[in-house]
């Protein structure tokens, strides 16, 4: 088939005096650079609708004025169609001029006031087949939280379809309602959901039987479900985080649970802030888990098998001359430590107090390389260090730790000092500096004390080969942080309305200065 | 588990297909690697791939690129199946995630090549039907055309304006919208 298109002239006669070689001699191709043949108006329609379905929408369209073999390529291709801001008022304009079939379509509002109407768009032929719907509707304040509009229906007509569903502000309809058989998304291979309404049973039967290839799913600030459980034989990667305000009578996320996740790497609760409700994470069977976190004190109860851990919160009381200062500061508590998960290699984690707890984290996750960590509020430890020794992920695995929000204070010494003193094998600890702190980090003064404040003794070290990094990062959410590089690119399945960088990875592209000291 | 795996890497390894180019090289390769393109396998599965697979629309300059390509990522594709069968062996997740990265830096050290190249193996990646290969090829000449002008287009790709003004001028009423 492929070979029949191939071998039909697609050039016309009056086509620019280029000649138009038999497709197989193209293939042999012998003139270098390609000399100054037009060697591209030569590829079959099978090829260049690739290439243009690529395009934004735009730039495709423009196209058809290259020449005669392009006049009608944007017509007799599926569209790509993204519009952002005012450009909406074209919608109309392109749905009426392209036949279809549809292969993306991305707005950022939806173009009408009344629903009837947008949703009538939607079942405009030009969009038939949609592979990618990306959409939010009309006058969507982002910078609050408002009610869920319900989804136009005819958005469900691409399900056979889809293979991306970005969805925020809108009500996903519930799937027992839908139709008389259940609804089906048989090529549906990531999801994310922003600020949506979905009922808990039609999350579950997305996952459990509607999705059967669904690999990623990301849930952020949703309503409507008190629990997720997630059961899926395909879902690679699982973000979730907590919607911050709760409309009145709107049910809030209380648990996570993973119970059958047999392809699960990714576990990603995220977009921690001081206010947000906490919930309960429970993974009962997820056999190929490799990254997870940011664990924080909003996850109130984790458990991982029979393993559980507890956030808690202390207060402790400053005695001044002047007055009594009374803090809260949470912290994690062990509660049983029994299962062990040695698949997870990457963990981020978010202010472990204790040493003790820190520690019964390295017995749980045995096989960790790589621990991202913010620096505690507090940093205790009971006695001596000796039997950590004995830690297996301490001994033969941990090569990599960066401490976030790192301010050089006493505590965030002694945590450094600790991997240090305990790592055998660590290879590179990066301190990290938020520039908002203070401007004095990674001053020369700064950085020749912190030096003196680490620098140990040889036989004091753990590993030989230990170099510290120090870096400066932009993050004004400095406690919120992720398994970095190690996770797949979600930034864009992630809406930022919030912050520009809520979700910004802590890449240290933004670091003005960087130090390495070998110690 | 785990000594299944490799049972069926050396079962792959030991079977054979013989590719033949338009200029009659022909290369031997793994059906790990051949089955990377449909059309291939889809041959293998109706069973004449016997006396070797011509494949009169690619030549061995090209077919070699190709091979090169579905080499590299047919090895990448097994170590995903491996540690998916051995998730408990603590070490091979790791060696995994490290050929991932480097992979996209084959890909991206692969696209480094001339224009006329390029085409060929956007042709040969569609005639063998390589998915991967033809999502990479393409979005690489997707990326150099975007955010241009018409004239810049067909100055970078050589391509000759055979419409009359007239007719150019009709495409661009129809749709201004793109012009501004």
């Amino acid at each position: 088939m492929h070979m029949d298109e191939a071998s039909q002239p697609r050039s016309r006669p009056r086509h620019g005096g280029v000649p138009s070689p038999a497709p197989a001699e193209t293939a042999g191709g012998s003139n270098g650079g390609g000399g100054g043949m037009d060697l591209i108006s030569l590829l079959p329609d099978c090829v260049l609708v690739e290439i243009v379905t690529r395009l934004p929408t735009a730039d495709a369209a423009r196209i058809q004025t290259l020449s005669t073999r392009w006049r009608h390529a944007w017509r007799t291709f599926p569209l790509n169609l993204d519009l952002a801001g005012r450009q909406h008022c074209l919608f109309d304009d392109i749905l009426a001029k392209h036949p279809g079939p549809g292969r993306r379509l991305k707005l950022d509002y939806m173009p009408y006031a009344d629903d009837e109407v947008n949703d009538l768009c939607l079942r405009s032929p030009a969009l038939d087949a949609l592979e990618v719907l990306d959409i939010l509707p009309r006058d969507a304040d982002l910078s609050s939280w408002y009610i869920p509009k319900p989804l136009p229906p005819a958005a469900l007509r691409f399900a056979r379809t889809l293979r991306v569903l970005k969805l925020g502000y809108f009500s996903f309809p519930s799937i027992a309602a839908a139709a008389v058989a259940p609804l089906q998304f048989p090529r549906l291979e990531q999801i994310s959901f922003w600020r949506a309404d979905i009922s808990e049973g039609s999350l579950h039967a997305l996952l459990a039987t509607g999705c059967p290839v669904l690999t990623t799913l990301v849930l952020d600030e949703c309503i409507g479900f008190a629990t997720a459980r997630i059961i899926s034989s395909s879902l690679v990667c699982l973000a979730i985080s907590v919607a911050i305000i709760t409309l009145p009578g709107g049910v809030e996320l209380s648990e996570v649970i993973v119970e059958d996740a047999p392809c699960l790497e990714e576990l990603i609760p995220f977009r921690h802030c001081e206010n947000a409700k906490s919930f309960h994470l429970r993974v009962i069977n997820a056999p190929k888990l490799r990254a997870l976190g940011s664990l924080s004190k909003t996850i109130s109860n984790l458990e991982l098998g029979t393993t559980v851990f507890r956030a808690t919160s202390r207060r402790v009381n400053h005695v001044r001359r002047e007055a009594v200062i009374r803090e809260v500061r949470s912290g994690t508590r062990t509660v049983s430590l029994v299962t062990v998960l040695r698949t997870v290699k990457v963990l981020a984690l978010e202010g472990v107090g204790h040493i003790s707890v820190l520690q019964d984290f390295f017995r749980c996750f045995s096989c960790l390389t790589t621990l991202y960590a913010s620096a505690p509020e507090e940093f205790r430890s009971a006695g001596s260090h000796e039997k950590l020794n004995r830690i297996e992920c301490l001994k033969h695995h941990l090569k990599k730790v960066v401490v976030n929000g790192y301010r050089g204070t006493r505590r965030d010494v002694k945590l450094a000092k600790f991997f240090v003193t305990n790592a055998c094998v660590l290879e590179l600890m990066t301190l990290r500096s938020i520039i908002d702190y203070d401007k004095q980090f990674l001053s020369e003064e700064w950085i020749a004390d912190q030096q003196r404040q680490l620098h140990l003794h040889v036989k004091n070290r753990a590993s030989q080969h230990i170099k510290v990094r120090f870096a400066r990062v932009h993050n004004r959410f400095g406690n919120d942080i992720y398994c970095g590089e190690h996770i797949h690119d979600l930034s864009e399945h992630i809406h930022n309305s919030l912050s520009d960088d809520t979700f910004h990875r802590w890449s240290e592209e933004g670091l003005r200065k960087e130090s390495q000291i070998e110690l | 588990m785990a000594s299944a795996g490799s049972g069926d890497e050396k079962a792959a390894a030991a079977a054979m297909i013989t590719l033949i180019s338009s200029d009659n090289e022909k290369f031997e390769v793994t059906e790990a690697t051949a089955t990377l393109s449909q059309t291939i396998r889809h041959m293998i599965e109706d069973g004449c791939t016997d006396g070797g697979v011509p494949l009169p629309n690619v030549t061995s300059k090209i077919l070699a690129r190709v091979i090169e390509y579905c080499k590299k990522h047919a090895t990448a594709a097994a170590g995903e199946e491996g540690s998916s069968s051995s998730f408990s062996d603590a070490a091979f997740l790791e060696v995994d995630r490290a050929f991932l990265e480097e992979l996209e830096e084959f890909d991206d050290a692969f696209l480094e090549v001339d224009r006329a190249t390029l085409f060929d193996l956007i042709l040969a990646a569609n005639y063998l039907d390589i998915k991967g290969l033809l999502n990479l090829t393409c979005q690489k000449v997707a990326d150099s055309v975007k955010g241009k002008t018409p004239e810049q287009i067909r100055e970078m790709y050589n391509i000759v304006n055979d419409l009359t003004p007239e007719e150019e001028a009709e495409i661009r009423r129809e749709t201004q919208w793109a012009f501004e």
